[in-house]
């Protein structure tokens, strides 16, 4: 019979570390019936029995605040829904743990745990920091005191991991009366009993205080009132320098790669219409997920390096009075940097939000920032508009882009805001943890997983978009299909925008992935290859259908530059968006007003430029 | 006499002076954000430095049973300081 074993502790506690260290890395990540939370779930094999193991979402009492702590609660209480063939309702056994450097913090919660019955086995972390800084622990005494066994684990090398098995071994092997529900709500009377018996404690069994750590304050520098905010850009214009530098030459190996992939395969095929189902609609929607892999791992693996070092938290304190400004909260920071990559890992990481309002509005706000499948459409259209041999001014033109849509998404989220009836968090609270070395391994394993989870979620959905949208382009002929009737019907639409039903056939593409838009401009066009500058050559000489006059003017371009930085034009977004929002009608009206907002946008940028330029 | 004992009895978080050290007396305001404080650490009783503070009214980081929390300057009003 197997039973489960929950790891659960305070952020920053050290638990994802010691849970990796336990399981060996190897373990995967689940997602949460009901709810997007994934958490972390491992098979431990002991010489006699299997068990599940699973890691918790941190949090600082049993009472919680956001949608991931609210997960460690119902995973405490019934963690059936948690586990394959789960044989017991409540979990066996639960593994603290904290940090010895802010035990009396942490074990407020383990008191917390410990009155509700829980069975425990104490993991003391960093250890080995502790010791660094002159902190002797009695972790024999802290056993007796606590009436439970106290493992001290070292941070950096995982030293100590064996001991804390056997000691589950142990315990899992004595019966205990079942744990008590939590309380729901905690006196504050209650909390300072609490805080006074854990600083007992730990007056009981640890030879000094908090005494001040010597050394190079680096925080001095980074938090600095004038400094701090400096650095802080320069940080966010290396990172981002960072994922395009090295994840744009990627993205187009993985993109001509599969372009060649698929002629080839269909030059191989006989010309039937699966095999043009196959090449056209399957591989074409898969090239188009895979695409996105190089940065979207890149992306994580940087997020990680600066989790684990510890200044991902002094992002979110630096950038909390900005956004505090148009509603948001500094933890709205990771969500809206992950957006500047792509809006689904953005999504997904806007659950850890405490309060709704904020969590609602980075999720209106996440479609707004400029995602990397915009940066092909706007790579071509700032080529077609200043031309593609000037590469300094095309930089100049796409760091207006981003500015533009920077503030473009700060008036669309005040504004939002102020029409939202939900309750906002209490304040904004972040623990600032202590500065490390990332560790590689962990990073790495982090970055795995979650690009898996990428692809896992995005996917299926873009793939299915890009088969039905093979349907709509090839029936019932190629040349008159449902989507050229569609792209006519749009035509009185598209004119205002100074553009032709090609583009709009092109613009209900890209709906598949905005830069599905490159690729497909090509075909309307019939431009013999999707190489910059023979399709920019080809545009240029381009007309509106039935006319003399050019189709891609300044207008135009402009026009079509403001659609992209404004339409919600992502079928997996929505479908994350539906996910996170937990219904249908919050995202698809976001989706219906920006679509219709990006039109109403071009259409007046156009007719301004068209009446400026005579 | 009396409007001066109210007015240093008032003394909060916020009001501190980068570096300097105080104990936190008690809580006034929103019920929900003192509570989640008090869970946090700060707890009436405990000794607490503010180390950093960001300009233009930003968050401010407290150093609290040994670690370090960061919050909003107008968060922080609802700490009563000694």
């Amino acid at each position: 019979m197997s039973e489960t074993l929950l790891f659960v502790g305070n952020p920053n506690s050290g638990k994802t570390t010691l849970f990796n260290y336990f399981t060996g890395s190897r373990y995967k990540t689940v997602n949460y019936p009901g709810a997007t939370v994934d958490f972390a779930l491992a098979e431990w094999k002991t010489p006699t029995q299997s068990h599940w193991v699973l890691d918790t979402p941190g949090i600082v009492s049993i009472v919680p605040q956001s949608e991931d702590e609210e997960i460690t609660r119902r995973a405490l209480e019934n963690i059936v829904p948690f586990v394959p063939n789960a044989t017991q309702k409540m979990p066996a056994l639960l593994i603290g743990v904290v940090d010895a450097m802010q035990l009396s913090r942490h074990l407020v919660l383990i008191r917390q745990l410990q009155q509700c019955g829980y069975a425990m086995v104490l993991a003391v972390t960093m250890t080995d920091v502790a010791h660094k800084h002159g902190r002797k622990i009695d972790f024999l005494t802290l056993s007796e005191l606590l009436n439970m066994p106290v493992i001290p684990i070292e941070g950096r090398t995982g030293k100590g991991i064996d001991k804390l098995k056997q000691a589950c071994c142990i315990r899992l092997a004595q019966k205990g009366s079942l744990p008590q529900p939590c309380p729901s709500h905690i006196e504050a009377s209650t909390l300072k009993e609490q805080f006074e018996w854990a600083e007992k404690m730990v007056g009981l069994v640890s030879s000094n205080g908090y005494e001040k750590i010597s050394g190079f304050d680096i925080d001095a520098w980074l938090l600095h009132p004038v400094f701090g905010p400096v650095g802080f850009m320069v940080t966010m214009g290396l990172f981002f320098t960072c994922i395009f530098a090295v994840a744009s030459p990627a993205m187009a190996g993985i993109d001509s790669g599969f372009t060649w992939g698929i002629a080839s395969l269909s030059a191989f095929l006989p010309a039937v219409w699966w095999a043009d189902l196959l090449t056209k609609g399957i591989l074409t929607g898969v090239g188009s997920v895979f695409v996105f892999v190089p940065q979207i791992a890149l992306l994580f693996f940087l997020l990680g390096v600066m989790e684990g070092s510890g200044y991902l938290a002094r992002g979110a304190m630096l950038a909390d009075r900005p956004l505090s400004a148009i509603g948001l909260n500094g933890r709205s920071f990771v969500p809206l940097l992950s957006g500047c990559a792509c809006a689904i890992p953005a999504m997904m990481a806007a659950r850890t939000l405490p309060g709704k309002k904020e969590k609602l509005l980075t999720l209106f706000m996440i479609p707004l920032m400029t995602c990397s499948a915009r940066l092909p459409v706007y790579g071509l259209l700032l080529s077609l508009l200043i031309g593609f041999h000037h590469p300094v001014q095309i930089a100049i033109g796409m760091t207006g882009i981003y500015v533009s849509s920077i503030i473009l998404a700060s008036s669309v989220t005040a504004i939002v805001g102020r029409m939202l009836r939900v309750a906002p968090a209490p304040g904004f609270q972040i623990e600032l943890p202590r500065w490390h070395w990332p560790v590689l391994r962990h990073v790495l394993t982090h970055t795995v997983t979650q690009t898996f989870s990428f692809i896992k979620k995005a996917g299926p959905v873009i793939v299915c978009v890009g088969v039905l949208l093979w349907v709509l382009s090839t029936f019932p002929s190629p040349t008159h299909s449902f989507l050229h009737t569609f792209g006519h019907v749009l035509s009185p639409l598209l004119s205002p925008m100074g553009l032709d039903w090609r583009v709009g056939v092109a613009l209900i593409l890209a709906f598949a992935a905005r830069e599905v838009f490159v690729s497909a401009i090509a075909l309307m066009f019939a431009s013999e290859s999707t190489h910059l500058a023979s399709l920019v050559n080809t545009l240029h000489h381009a007309v509106l259908e039935g006319t003399t006059q050019p189709l891609f003017t300044p207008a135009s371009i402009i026009g079509l530059i403001v659609f992209f930085m404004i339409s919600m034009q992502c079928a997996s977004t929505l479908a994350i968006a539906k996910k996170e929002m937990g219904g249908w009608k919050l995202p698809l009206a976001m989706t219906v007003s920006y679509i219709v907002g990006a039109y109403i946008a071009a259409v007046g940028v156009v007719q301004a430029v068209q009446f400026w330029m005579g | 006499m009396s409007v001066i004992a109210l007015h240093t009895h008032k003394k909060t978080l916020n009001t501190l002076s980068t570096g300097c050290s105080a104990v936190v007396s008690g809580f006034q305001g929103d019920q929900c954000l003192c509570s989640r404080l008090q869970e946090l650490g700060l707890i009436e009783g405990s000794t607490i430095c503010l180390a950093y503070r960001l300009s233009f009214g930003g968050p401010l980081a407290v150093k609290v049973k040994g670690a370090t929390l960061a919050i909003r300057s107008e968060d922080a009003a609802c700490v009563l300081v000694q």
